[in-house]
């Protein structure tokens, strides 16, 4: 199954990832509490995959300031700032690592779709 | 009989007469069940044949989870081509085994067939064979349904004809799984099941009448309760399937990241995730890094998003898929305004969202409905044709009807009946070029079912081929393509 393009023009790449991995999986007509909630987990879980994909990237020390940046409260702009700096080809990596969640995610998708109709 | 109760009886660790033949070793064997359990009473010639039926099933190939699964799905969909293809691929592959007919072989779903320890898929071919053999009548209703199923695929009251030849088999079929012990409920649920599919078998097994083997008329029956032992797994679960499997995928996804986690020395998840959106910001230049919320969102309506009312005209009667690559194309188009770009990739994002949009139109997608048609004056491009003036005569089969040929009726009426196949009527049209020259006729077919609540006809061409639809209940505009239903018939020739 061909995995959905990242839309950048999205409010939220991530987010609208997800939404239409879940609905190439075929549960684009899930109820909609179901699905807003699995949204949600799956979104936390595509970023903290991307987050591992980075922490290849960066080493310790550089690990070790961005958390102290974000128990300073740094904000969003701050944050996405760090990787301009120290990770050049971030884009590369986050793309790498959506792909590698959605190939994960419609793989087992496929192996539950048989529960949908029982 | 059940087959619980021939599994007891079965010696222990039995698998069959040494020097013997797997055949002559089971008739041994329903000899014992019949003489000396008294389980069933049967002539020479009927333990003969239900000895040779079980070790038939025994040497069919078991199905594999992965297949059960698949199948599952198929014969559960709403289209009943899906579900006959899915009955016709198991019948093709002899790969349906006996055993999986848990409804009439025991009151709780059984276990896969492939699972299934050796006396127990024994005892259920064997039961299985000394019901098809012993019940009185059932080979007599199956041979009834071969001419029902020619009935329901070609006749105006071929539904009451196939019903009133399946009753007996779906009456004996509940008899056998309230006598496993389920409840009237489940009994009747499982016999309703069994008849959908045998239906859906039977329209599909239509086209090729007559080459089928006729032993494949009784196995519809047996993969229809097949499917209803499928469609019934894991059903006490009290969530929704929807649910149970989103929620699955959020556990699998998330104990994936957990074992990552453990690489890396028991990363903080929090942290984890920060990190991951924020790389993402960085990226992209779009996003946010605050923990993902759960936000409901509303179905699509037309005040959910504020687009121009000039769309609905546009593209209302475009497809959804249509429409959304069409807003997709001026969502890129840097001369519009970003505001509008914005609207029409959003709109466009929803309309791929639809399960299915390449069935309904952009207007019913949105809940809407369609704008009326309007003609417009000739353009360059376009081709005209128009309804062809009064021709030679109806067919014999139209004049047999009473249908009064068209060149009678001179610029009041040019519709003309052909036969089709098997004598069934089919309202014709023909088609003539700008300049009047005749270029083909258009065939409807007025037996066609409804699609999304409309009356639908089918269009058929010369040659047989389908060659598009039209709405039945507006002015009749020929279009293209398939708006996702199936068709039965075509004209086998229509006289010029």
């Amino acid at each position: 199954m061909d995995l959905p393009p990242v839309s950048v023009f999205s409010h939220d790449p991530v987010r609208a990832y997800v939404e239409a991995l879940l609905a190439k999986a075929g549960f684009a007509h899930a109820p909609h509490d179901e699905r807003a909630e699995a949204v949600a987990g799956l979104v936390a879980e595509a970023q903290r995959r991307i987050g591992f994909e980075l922490m290849h990237a960066v080493d310790p020390h550089s690990l070790e300031a961005f958390r102290a940046l974000a128990r300073d409260g740094a904000s969003e702009d701050e944050l996405a700032a760090f990787f301009d700096v120290r990770v050049p080809d971030a884009e590369a990596r986050v793309r790498q690592a959506l792909e590698a969640f959605g190939r994960e995610c419609l793989e087992h998708a496929g192996r539950l779709r048989g529960r949908l109709h029982l | 009989m059940i087959a619980e109760a021939v599994r007891r009886r079965i010696p222990f660790g039995w698998t069959g007469d040494p020097g013997s033949t797997p055949g002559a070793s089971l008739r041994t064997l329903v000899d014992g069940l019949a003489d000396r359990h008294l389980l069933f009473e049967a002539s020479e010639a009927q333990r003969d044949a239900i000895a040779r039926r079980a070790a038939a099933f025994l040497a069919r190939k078991p199905l594999g989870r992965d297949e059960r699964h698949d199948l599952a799905l198929d014969l559960a969909g709403p289209e009943w081509h899906v579900r006959a293809r899915a009955a016709g691929s198991l019948t093709a592959r002899e790969a349906w085994m006996p055993w999986t007919v848990t409804g009439s072989l025991a009151a709780e779903d059984g276990a896969a067939p492939a699972d299934l320890p050796d006396d127990a898929r024994l005892a259920a071919a064997i039961t299985v064979a000394a019901r098809e053999t012993l019940t009185p009548g059932l080979q007599a209703a199956f041979s009834r349904l071969e001419p029902a199923a020619v009935a329901l695929a070609h006749e105006k009251d071929g539904e009451s004809v196939w019903d009133a030849a399946c009753r007996p088999l779906v009456d004996i079929f509940a008899a056998n799984t309230r006598a496993c012990g389920s409840d009237r409920r489940a009994a009747a649920l499982r016999a309703l099941t069994a008849a959908a599919h045998l239906k859906g078998r039977a329209l599909s097994a239509a086209k090729s009448h007559g080459r089928e083997n006729p032993r494949q008329a009784a196995m519809p029956f047996l993969l229809g309760a097949a499917s209803g032992v499928l469609l019934r797994k894991d059903q006490a679960a009290d969530e929704s399937p929807h649910a149970a499997a989103l929620k699955d995928l959020a556990e699998m996804t998330a104990s994936l990241n957990d074992a990552r986690a453990a690489l890396w020395d028991g990363a903080d998840p929090e942290a984890t995730r920060l990190l991951g959106a924020a790389a993402a910001v960085a990226a992209f230049g779009r996003g946010c890094v605050t923990m993902p919320k759960t936000h409901v969102r509303e179905p699509l309506t037309r005040h959910d998003i504020t687009w121009p009312p000039a769309w609905l005209g546009r593209l209302g009667h475009l497809t959804a898929s249509s429409a959304a690559e069409a807003l997709d194309e001026e969502a890129s188009d840097p001369r519009r305004e970003a505001t509008y770009r914005r609207v029409a990739e959003l709109l466009a994002e929803r309309l791929q969202r639809h399960p299915a949009p390449q069935t309904v139109s952009f207007a019913e997608a949105l809940g809407m409905d369609p704008p009326e048609i309007r003609s417009s004056e000739p353009r360059p491009w376009m081709r005209l044709f128009r309804a062809a003036p009064a021709f030679a005569k109806a067919s014999p089969a139209a004049e047999a009807m009473g249908d009064r040929p068209a060149g009678k009726q001179q610029g009041v009426m040019r519709r003309f009946v052909c036969a089709g196949k098997r004598g069934r009527p089919v309202r014709c049209h023909a088609v003539a070029d700008a300049d009047g020259s005749l270029v083909g006729y258009l065939a409807f077919d007025a037996m066609s079912r409804e699609f999304g609540g409309r009356p639908l006809s089918a269009i058929y061409a010369l040659d047989g081929r389908r060659w598009g639809y039209a709405w039945a209940d507006e002015p009749w505009v020929a279009r293209r393509g398939d708006p996702g239903q199936a068709f039965r018939t075509a004209p086998e020739r229509i006289p010029l």
